[in-house]
């Protein structure tokens, strides 16, 4: 097509273009800066789908960071911020830190995702406040990064017990007002005495959405057997055939055998005590009647 | 035969006679029913004396409300007596002693409209348009009497009698007109009556006469005992609408007040009659006092809910409100105005007021829910009330003593608060209301009236009309800024429930104010995705007004504009972007490559695209920008630069303009504006494979000797492209007389040629199609973090070149047309990167 139009110009022009682009071989071997300097958005979108973990992170990161901050096409944004993620270099952070502002929901998820692979422990405030997002998307994607956001005793973001209360706290209010994804995150990094809260959410939100929250406290090393089991007597007293299917499901999966006997005991227990209120009834069978029905 | 004639004759000539003689001779009315089929109801009458003394100070005299008003009045004796048609239950005519706090008497009846206290019967229209009159003593009917008309205008009682006015609006001449009825109250007898083929007003009296406004126009005055015209008189100035005696003076008005003049002759001087006006335009624009042609309904109407109500007092110089002061009703609001149009007070009522009245140094007023109130005229405070028991369609007061407040009234709320709980009241039937409160809010200079705006703004049932004009009131409001400073911080949070901030309620304000206190504030809000296309807008023209060319403006812009140009989220309103690039244009410096970049980007939204041409075009950057780019005389020993910018090349260039118009008006081609030469400069500066277009041969075979003789200067880049665009501005009739018509008679596109500086030619910007990107900066090494590298830079910063090092044969130009893989050319070598959104700066 580029030819064709190439062919209708005037010679002049012909001249022209053709020493420009003789001055401009493409070459995957050139550095990436060098490759990402083109208007042409699918070789853009080539280049950036690419980018992975290298020996050249960090640059590779300026460079995406740099044709960011120059501004693109959504579809290219999009790409970028997904490179970024992918990178996981600490140099992609601050361009990051501007696009959890972009003006499009879908931008900021990206941007939030993008953090959380990163980890940072600095961004895990910035993450947390992805919670208080207007867009539905953004804070279920907020809430969910959080869950995998790495930490480290003492570091300055989910190892700090401040920090982390904090976030197990806006996670709460998060999931009241129906941010499904928080309730497994609130699982994974609520202490003990957020049980009884996210308990709290029970016969307001699905049980479904509960329950991700009580399989991570149950999968937990750090919670004592006492709070796993009150969750277990909980979820034995809400009853009904999800929580049946749950507790099976629990004692069926082959890593939970390591779990301690008592918790055994008590989820077999009460898997079996639990009822399926929720079965649906047997029909009745009509009689036949004779001379009737065939 | 010539009997028969004379005969014919005589019957015309009498015929003649007698037309004249009815139309001239000044026949009284007679007493008995007549018709007046058409002309002035004046004509033929005795003249009317519009400043007789009152013959007899009867109750039809001045307005006791009025001279209680204007003079020191002893405490009336008489109780104040309230008659009004119930809207609960059976309807029903109720007359209440407001002295003694109970009813006088209560009567099953439907009444077709309001109920009108006369001296000693309570007169209205029944259902069945019968005129009815009880007794204000013990309710018994005095009479009942057939309404001829449709409408019934009210009545006036001299002594015994009662003088009632109906009319009729029809298109049919048979059937418009009105009639004027007085009855004995004593046996319900019709003593007399007059019909007349046009409007009539509500009458009044003064003494033994009864007035009534005809068409608008005359003051008919006919007297009580045997209804024979006493005068009649064109009144002076424009149509009136209602008639009012004062200590016997006429007044008449429509939306103004005024004293009833007779009308100059022809060769008498027009002399201005003072006017009393109302300070400002109300809602609803209601006059000083409603038409006396209107006929008031008994049921849920405007009459009482919404109006003026004032007193009035004739004095030598024109009419004046009573006290200084006058009230407005909307509905449930009552606000209490001083003649200068300063607002005194004002109180929100729990329902829909049916009256008010002023009585001395008290406001009474009426509500729909039966809440008889006695206000403080001066303060608004709340001394009296009474309960009635029940709902109150319509009601009629005379003035009379009232009864007495018991115990301290409790103070009376600040006026902020009462235009606060009014303009925040969600009755939507108020909104002139809440607008006007939020206009009385404005002019408080209580800094916290900016607050009571605000949160009325940010109410969540607020009408957008409304929020418009708190914004509009806002903008305006000289104080109260630290109230929008505080507004403007806080963004949009779910889980504390908090909305975004009212940025168009707050950023014209801010603006206004010169506030520049406000700029992180607005700056933060550029990027809040919570700020709506709209809102950006204004926060644009914020940072740009408040911020103007430091560093913090100009970087925020910049970022703003880098990032959002290609985006799709200003897709459906790019003005925005167009005022913040409109900026950046004017600021000048690093500023304007930025601009041209974004203009040449081909991802950037079209809109935004096509608005920078213009743009660009109109307004030129600052002069600083034309000395930074231009070349700076290369001394002797310098080192050749490291590439060839496009100013060199267009400075190049203009120095041999002269020449290069020589060949082009060679031509002579007047369709000719723009000649576009393409070439290749060796690192020394020499040229070759020159091509120009269009293509004439003698074009560039003039051309070719001139270009090659052309001096570039030494560069250490080796080859490259160049391209340069010479503007052919149009040589004729740009001086002298005839390029002025040329300007007069020139449609738009010729008169903007016209208007091009002759420099324009010569221009030393880059060309458009030049490739000099700056939004793009490849960064293969980390950059050191310089002292000033912050997120916000200083001017000096960001007035510095952009760029980094180029690829070695990265080419200096773009091609001229699309190609297949079209290049971004990186920045000139060897300048620093300085502003912190579009060059990176190492993160922590």
């Amino acid at each position: 097509m580029a030819l064709a139009c190439l062919n209708t110009l005037p010679a002049a022009a012909l001249a022209v273009d053709s020493e420009l682009i003789a001055v401009h071989p493409r070459d995957a071997n050139q550095p990436l800066g060098k490759r990402l300097q083109t208007y042409d958005q699918a070789e853009l979108l080539m280049v950036l789908d690419e980018l992975a973990g290298s020996a050249v992170v960090d640059r590779d990161a300026r460079a995406v960071s740099a044709l960011l901050r120059a501004g693109q096409a959504d579809v290219v944004t999009d790409h970028a911020l997904d490179a970024l993620g992918r990178l996981r270099s600490r140099e992609g952070r601050e361009v990051l830190l501007y696009f959890i502002h972009h003006r499009r929901a879908d931008t900021r998820r990206r941007a939030y995702q993008a953090l959380a692979r990163i980890a940072d422990p600095r961004d895990v405030k910035v993450i947390g406040a992805g919670l208080r997002d207007s867009s539905p998307q953004v804070r279920g994607s907020a809430a969910s990064v959080l869950a995998e956001f790495p930490s480290a005793p003492g570091d300055v973001g989910l190892g700090s017990r401040e920090v982390r209360t904090a976030i197990v706290d806006d996670l709460l209010l998060a999931l009241s007002l129906g941010v499904y994804e928080a309730a497994g995150t609130i699982g994974k990094l609520g202490e003990a005495d957020s049980v009884p809260r996210l308990t709290a959410q029970v016969g307001k939100l699905p049980l479904s959405v509960l329950l991700k929250g009580y399989a991570n406290y149950l999968e937990r090393r750090d919670l004592s057997d006492k709070v796993k089991l009150q969750i277990v007597a909980v979820l034995e007293d809400v009853s009904g055939g999800v929580v049946k299917d749950f507790l099976t499901a629990w004692l069926a999966q082959p890593e939970h055998r390591a779990a301690s006997p008592e918790l055994q005991k008590a989820i077999a227990t009460a898997a079996a005590r639990v009822r399926r209120l929720d079965a649906a009834p047997v029909t009745p069978v009509r009689p036949v009647m004779p001379g009737v029905d065939k | 035969m010539t009997s028969l004639r004379v005969a014919r004759l005589g019957a015309w000539a009498l015929c003649i006679s007698l037309i004249v003689e009815s139309g001239c001779a000044g026949q009284p009315h007679r007493p008995t029913t007549e018709v007046i089929v058409a002309g002035s109801v004046c004509s033929g009458a005795p003249p009317l004396a519009f400043a007789a003394e009152p013959q007899v100070s009867g109750p039809s005299a001045p307005s006791p409300a009025t001279v209680a008003a204007t003079e020191p009045q002893p405490q009336p004796t008489r109780p104040a007596l309230l008659a009004y048609a119930t809207a609960s239950g059976a309807p029903e005519l109720v007359l209440y002693d407001l002295a003694a706090a109970k009813e006088r008497f209560r009567v099953s009846v439907a009444l077709r409209n309001r109920p009108q206290l006369l001296d000693d019967v309570v007169v209205s229209v029944d259902a069945a348009s019968q005129l009815v009159g009880y007794d204000a003593s013990r309710g018994t009917l005095r009479f009942r009497t057939p309404v001829t008309r449709a409408s019934w205008l009210g009545a006036v009682q001299v002594g015994p009698i009662v003088i009632s006015a109906s009319t009729s609006l029809s298109f049919r001449p048979d059937e418009r007109g009105s009639t004027i009825t007085a009855i004995d109250t004593r046996d319900g007898s019709v003593r007399w009556q007059h019909d007349v083929s046009y409007a009539l007003s509500r009458p009044v009296a003064r003494g033994e006469q009864v007035l009534v406004l005809s068409d608008h126009a005359d003051v008919w005055a006919l007297n009580v005992s045997d209804g024979r015209t006493a005068g009649c008189a064109p009144v002076r100035g424009e149509a009136a609408d209602w008639l009012e005696v004062q200590r016997g003076q006429l007044l008449i008005g429509a939306s103004d007040a005024r004293r009833a003049e007779p009308a100059p002759s022809q060769n008498d001087a027009a002399q201005d009659v003072n006017r009393l006006r109302l300070p400002f335009e109300l809602p609803a624009r209601p006059s000083i006092r409603p038409s006396s042609y209107a006929s008031v309904p008994a049921g849920r109407s405007a009459y009482g809910r919404v109006g003026v109500d004032a007193s009035l007092e004739l004095t030598p110089a024109g009419p004046q409100l009573s006290g200084g002061r006058f009230g407005y009703v909307f509905y449930r609001d009552l606000f209490a105005y001083r003649a200068d149009g300063q607002l005194q007070w004002a109180h929100l009522f729990d329902a829909d007021v049916v009256l008010t009245q002023a009585l001395g140094d008290d406001w009474l007023v009426v509500t729909e829910s039966g809440g008889v109130y006695r206000l403080g005229a001066s303060d608004g405070s709340l001394r009296a009330t009474q309960q009635l028991r029940d709902r109150v369609t319509s009601a009629s007061v005379d003035a009379g003593r009232v009864w007495d407040a018991t115990g301290t009234p409790p103070p009376a709320p600040s006026l902020r608060e009462s235009l606060a709980r009014i303009a925040l009241d969600t009755d939507a039937r108020l909104l002139p209301g809440r607008k006007l409160a939020a206009s009385e809010l404005a002019k408080l200079a209580d800094p916290a009236a900016s607050e009571d705006l605000l949160r009325t703004y940010t109410e969540s049932y607020a009408p957008s009309e409304l929020r418009a004009h708190v914004a509009a009131v806002l903008a305006t409001r000289p104080v109260g800024v630290e109230y929008l400073l505080a507004a403007l911080a806080p963004g949009y949070d779910f889980l504390a429930s908090r909305p975004a901030p009212p940025l168009a309620a707050i950023v014209p304000g801010l603006i206004h104010n010169g506030e520049k206190r406000a700029l992180p504030g607005l700056v933060e809000r550029l990027f809040d995705p919570n700020t709506t296309l709209d809102e950006v807008r204004l926060v644009v023209d914020g940072i740009i007004a408040l911020g103007g060319n430091t560093p913090v403006a100009l970087s925020s812009l910049a970022r703003f504009v880098s990032m959002y140009h290609a985006d799709s989220s200003f897709g459906p309103d790019t003005s925005a972007l167009v005022a913040a690039s409109g900026a950046l244009w004017k600021a000048g410096a690093g500023e304007v490559k930025l601009v041209e970049a974004i203009a040449r980007d081909p991802a950037t939204v079209s809109d935004l695209r096509a608005a920078l041409v213009p743009l660009m075009a109109a307004a030129e950057p600052k002069p600083a920008v034309a000395a930074e780019v231009a070349p700076a005389p290369a001394a002797p020993t310098a080192a050749a630069p490291a590439r060839r910018s496009d100013a060199d090349i267009a400075h190049s260039f203009a120095e041999h303009t002269p020449e290069l118009r020589a060949c082009i008006d060679a031509l002579r081609d007047a369709s000719l504006r723009t000649v576009r030469f393409a070439l290749v400069i060796d690192a020394d500066g020499t040229t070759s494979q020159l091509h120009v277009w269009p293509e004439r041969p003698a074009l560039t075979q003039c051309v070719t000797p001139i270009v090659q003789a052309t001096r570039f200067g030494r560069v250490a880049s080796g080859r490259s492209m160049a391209s340069y665009s010479f503007v052919v501005r149009p040589a004729t009739e740009t001086d002298g007389v005839a390029s002025t018509r040329a300007h007069e008679e020139a449609p738009f596109w010729r008169r903007a040629e016209l208007r091009a500086t002759p420099q324009r030619d010569a221009d030393s910007r880059v060309p458009w199609w030049h490739d000099q990107n700056p939004l793009f900066v490849a960064v293969d090494e980390p950059l050191k973090p310089a002292a000033d590298a912050t997120s916000e830079p200083t001017r000096g910063a960001t007035a510095a070149p952009l760029g980094k090092p180029a690829p070695p044969k990265q080419p200096e130009v773009a091609p001229s047309h699309p190609s297949p893989t079209p290049t971004k050319p990186a920045a000139e070598p060897g300048a620093e990167p300085t502003d912190a959104w579009w060059l990176p700066t190492q993160s922590q």
